[in-house]
């Protein structure tokens, strides 16, 4: 597993195409959201623990640094989505050669998203400082 | 093959589904509470639609788990159990899922 991972760190050094880093942070955003799934399930749970116990850990997910976590979650769950368009865009064929161009308009379709998301969090952010 | 495809085939429907569920928890509320999670799943459309969203997403994610696991090289023996052990966890996070949803019916 070592020599895997030190070989893929090889071949993406070799060559710096950006369809390769693509395919790598998939994985990695995949990993982790599916890590994110669990957690969220078990957050969810604490309905079983009463109204009072999950509004306080609901209320609680909403401080500044959560907020921001949240933001990360969102970023992930974005390129996830948007990147999963574009493999199977490409995996159709018509669009092998058009890749790059995929991959900058879902550049721009993800920002716009993100951008969206922040706009939604940031007041929450603030109002807690304030 | 088949694995391929519906990872696909449920890739699309998550974009959809997600937008949706995150929707109604986070644009059509001011804020996640018990009773607004009550209000909501007081209509049983909404109690299966998380219920569908939680099985699917479970299928996208552990089939993605197993494909990037494969990728390792772990052998048929290792990969037989890998695929057992995934839908042992999907199933009982699936129910696990139901479990935590009852208290929002009740």
């Amino acid at each position: 597993m070592i020599t895997f991972i030190r070989k893929s760190l090889e071949e993406i050094g070799r060559n710096q195409r950006v369809g390769m880093w693509a395919w790598v942070m998939q994985r990695i955003t995949g990993v982790l959201l599916a890590l994110y799934l669990i957690l969220h399930v078990i957050v969810i749970s604490t309905s079983q623990q009463g109204t009072a116990t999950f509004d306080w850990l609901a209320s609680s997910l909403q401080s500044p640094g959560w907020l921001l976590l949240d933001v990360a979650l969102l970023i992930g769950v974005v390129f996830h989505g948007l990147n999963g368009i574009r493999i199977i865009a490409v995996d159709f064929g018509a669009m092998a050669r058009a890749q790059k161009a995929w991959l900058y308009a879902m550049a721009a379709v993800g920002l716009v998203l993100v951008a969206a998301g922040i706009w939604g969090i940031l007041p929450k952010i603030v109002g807690h400082a304030l | 093959m088949w694995p391929w495809v519906l990872q696909r085939v449920t890739g699309i429907l998550i974009l959809g589904l997600i937008g949706l569920h995150f929707w109604v928890t986070h644009y059509a509320v001011p804020s996640v509470t018990f009773g607004g999670v009550v209000d909501r799943l007081r209509l049983p459309i909404w109690f299966h639609f998380d219920l569908a969203l939680l099985a699917v997403i479970l299928y996208h994610a552990l089939n993605g788990v197993r494909t990037v696991v494969l990728d390792f090289n772990i052998g048929r023996r290792k990969a037989v159990f890998l695929d057992w052990g995934l839908v042992a966890f999907g199933v009982a996070l699936l129910a696990f899922g139901s479990w935590a949803l009852l208290p929002f019916r009740h």
